[in-house]
Parts: C-alpha cells; sequence; structure tokens
C-alpha cells in the first residue's frame, strides 16, 4: 500500500519519479511474493506492479522533457511570476501570443437544428401547465418546527447551554477567535456548531467583534444574556464551506 | 502548355478551397483536421498549405500546425492526418490590441501566469495551486472568474481531479517557448 501511495502521490502532484527507487521496490515485491496466497493479496502486488509500470513511464516522460529546451525550474518560474507587474505579464503573453483567425458562420446542419428545436419548443403560456403547484413551499420558521415536533425546544437550550458554558470556559473572561471556537473535527460539527453559535449571539449569550482591517471574528461572551433590544442589533453574514474548513483547521494544526 | 496550364490552375483552386476550408469555422471549434484537408485537397495537402502560406504572408498570416502529441521532430504523413491546422496571426499583437479586443490586462497577466505555471510543471498543475499563486496578485472573484472564462474559451483544460492542463487554443495560438523567455528574461519588478 505504502508503494501504491507513493506512486499516486508523484502521478498526482507531478513530482520527481526518479524519487523512487523501483529496482528495490521490485525486489521487495518479489521477496513478499511468496508469502502471499489469498487472492486479495496477489491482487494488491498486481496493482502494486502496475503502479511501478507507470512510474517508469513517468520517468521516461521525464528524461524526455528535461533533454527538451522546455525544461524550467518549476520554482523559478513561480518566483518569476510573482514578483513581475501584471503589465510585464500581459506584455509577455502579447508577445508570444498569436490569435486564431476564423469567421463563424451559420451552416446549413446548424440552421436545420435550429428549426428542429424550434419547431418542439412549447409555447410560453403552456410551459407551467403540469407541473405541481409551487404553493406552501418556503422557509419554514423554527418556532413552527417546534409546533410540528420536528426539534424538541428543551433539548435545543440545553445544547445552547452546553455551548454557552464552553464558550465562557474558552474565552476565560475574555474573548476567542470565532473560527477557533467552532471548528470541530468534522465538517457537519463544525457547521452544526456554528449554527448553533448564531443562535446564542442573536439571543444575547454574546455578541461579535469583529476587526475588518485583519478581517478577524472574536465571540465575546455575557456573563448573562443580554436582550436584543437593550443593544444595538446588527448581522454579520459569516459563508463558511468546505475549503475553508480546510484552511481552517491547517491554521489550527500549526497552531 | 495546356496542360501546365491546367495545372496551375487546379493549384489555384485548390490553394483557394484550403483558404475557405481554414477561414471558415465548419465545426464547433475552429481548425480543420488533416484528414479533412487530405479529403478536400489531395494527398498533397501539405503541399498546397505551403503555396497558402506564401500567399497569406504578405498579410501577416499563416498556416499553423497543432500536433496532438507535441510537436514530432519529423512529421509523418500519419501525423498531418490528424494534425490540426489553423490561419493564425504571423507577428504578435501589442497590449493595446489586446485590451481592444475585450480583454483585461489583469485577465491577460493571469493567463500567462497559469500558462507559465503549467508549462513550468511538465504540463499539468492541481488547480488550487494555481488560484493560490494567482490570489497574491489578482481579486479571489477574479481569479475564480478568469479562470472559469480560460477553460471555456480553450486556453486551459480542467481533468475531473482539478488538474490544470494547456487548452486546445494554447496549443493553437501560445509560442510556449516564447513566453516563457519573456517572463524569465524581465527585468521590471513590483
Amino acid at each position: 500500500m505504502r508503494i501504491i501511495d507513493l506512486c499516486e502521490s508523484i502521478e498526482a502532484k507531478g513530482g520527481d519519479p526518479f524519487d523512487v527507487n523501483v529496482r528495490r521496490e521490485f525486489e521487495k515485491l518479489r521477496e513478499y511474493l511468496r508469502m502471499w496466497k489469498k487472492p486479495p493479496e496477489l491482487v494488491l502486488d498486481a496493482k502494486t506492479v502496475n503502479k511501478l509500470a507507470s512510474l517508469i513511464k513517468l520517468q521516461d516522460r521525464w528524461v524526455k522533457y528535461r533533454s527538451t529546451g522546455l525544461f524550467l525550474d518549476p520554482l523559478l518560474v513561480e518566483l518569476k511570476i510573482r514578483s513581475l507587474r501584471s503589465e510585464t505579464l500581459a506584455n509577455a503573453l502579447a508577445r508570444a501570443w498569436h490569435p486564431i483567425i476564423t469567421l463563424e458562420q451559420l451552416t446549413l446542419g446548424r440552421l436545420k437544428e435550429g428549426l428542429e428545436y424550434w419547431r418542439k419548443l412549447t409555447p410560453l403560456e403552456g410551459r407551467g401547465k403540469g407541473l405541481p403547484s409551487p404553493e406552501g413551499m418556503g422557509e419554514m420558521p423554527f418556532e413552527e418546527l417546534l409546533r410540528l415536533g420536528f426539534v424538541s425546544e428543551t433539548a435545543f437550550n440545553q445544547m445552547l447551554n452546553e455551548l454557552w458554558d464552553e464558550l465562557k470556559e474558552k474565552a476565560a473572561g475574555g474573548k476567542i477567535d470565532y473560527w477557533e471556537f467552532i471548528f470541530a473535527d468534522s465538517y457537519e460539527e463544525t457547521l452544526r456548531r456554528a449554527y448553533l453559535t448564531s443562535f446564542l449571539l442573536t439571543l444575547g449569550y454574546g455578541t461579535l467583534e469583529v476587526d475588518p482591517i485583519k478581517d478577524e471574528r472574536f465571540i465575546v461572551p455575557f456573563k448573562k444574556p443580554v436582550q436584543a433590544s437593550q443593544k444595538q442589533a446588527v448581522s454579520v453574514p459569516i459563508a463558511m464551506n468546505k475549503e475553508q474548513w480546510e484552511k481552517v483547521k491547517e491554521k489550527i494544526a500549526k497552531k | 502548355m495546356a496542360e501546365q496550364e491546367d495545372k496551375i490552375e487546379e493549384m489555384r483552386r485548390k490553394v483557394k478551397k484550403a483558404a475557405q476550408l481554414l477561414l471558415f469555422q465548419r465545426h464547433r471549434l475552429p481548425g480543420v483536421r488533416g484528414w479533412e484537408l487530405r479529403r478536400a485537397l489531395g494527398g498533397k495537402f501539405t503541399e498546397i498549405l505551403k503555396l497558402l502560406n506564401s500567399q497569406l504572408e504578405p498579410l501577416g498570416l499563416e498556416v499553423k500546425s497543432v500536433f496532438e502529441s507535441g510537436q514530432p521532430e519529423k512529421p509523418t504523413m500519419e501525423d498531418m492526418e490528424r494534425a490540426r491546422f489553423y490561419i493564425v496571426l504571423a507577428g504578435s499583437i501589442s497590449p493595446s490590441d489586446v485590451q481592444a479586443s475585450g480583454w483585461r490586462i489583469d485577465e491577460v497577466a493571469a493567463l500567462a501566469s497559469t500558462i507559465a505555471l503549467i508549462i513550468s510543471r511538465q504540463g499539468k498543475v492541481p488547480r488550487k495551486e494555481v488560484e493560490d499563486v494567482l490570489r497574491e496578485k489578482f481579486l479571489d472573484w477574479k481569479v475564480e472568474l478568469g479562470l472559469e472564462r480560460f477553460i471555456r474559451l480553450g486556453y486551459l483544460h480542467q481533468s475531473e481531479d482539478g488538474m490544470l492542463f494547456l487548452g486546445w487554443r494554447t496549443r493553437a495560438e501560445v509560442d510556449e517557448r516564447a513566453l516563457i523567455n519573456m517572463i524569465l528574461g524581465a527585468q521590471e519588478t513590483e
């Protein structure tokens, strides 16, 4: 599995295929081959051989590429791109650019396709017919969900209280970074915590401090809930997606 | 004598036909495959293209061939038949001409950077890595929109696993070696 992972990693990331000592890996495979008895073990062995063969193909391409005039140090190119002004980069492409000269035209075939499409197109007044009415669709308020029994108020309040206690403990009388607080080991759990935190803040269990210059957000817990009327309420939209969660994960891991 | 005149007339007719085939877009993408040219112009279609090239030269245009797997040292007839042929601008264009054709300078700079990054990584690079480099110079939303536009226009190709490759249009329109030389040789710094 280690050899397969190594080969796949080089294939995917475009690393140096000569980092793998193919001969040594094949010797290892030969050594272990006698021990494999079950079909899954033999399949894995065959897969490893296949991956090593792909790696040899990559090595062949690597040698050919290095022997051409287009071989470059990727880091050098990246550094150069980072250091050049947009105008200089644009000028470089303009000087190496030879646009295609072509004239688009409507062919008989395309004209026939268009006619066919037009013939099959349902008139405007007939398009909505037969579809179910969108009546009743829309956003359901939390109170309605409670009333219908989809969520339990007691359980929800308990979750909020637990999170509030955790917030007070982590903030230790001060404030805590928003992302650091809501972050959990899984993306789904992070979303759940973000959702509950938004309730905590809306219900006045704490407040959100935003530093627009550094683009940082901190949560400051209150000792007692403050009613919305007692403070100036503003909405702060915070978008979250899996990619952002990955970034926060990396940041927290570094800490 | 009459036979020779007939031959010349025949060649003229074929050169015209070749120009029409290459200039009028007949498929979804511009360009004509070698085998299509052979079918329309005969087995010596490469000779006809040479003649067409000499006619296009004074106009600042040329016939460009793009081979399926890179430029072969000595293209065989099979390579020629599988290649795609275009008529392109022979010389380069000025940045103001680029702007006049609807491109913004930062878009062209982003495209130049992306193409150079892909070339330097042997033809493929994860989109995320390109985005990280571009985000240092351009706004987030411009990076996202720019890459999508380059893919749509055929300058880039994105695989299902998020890798970016040079698209058919880059291979037809961009002199990769010249671009890299110009970027590496540029002296201005921010």
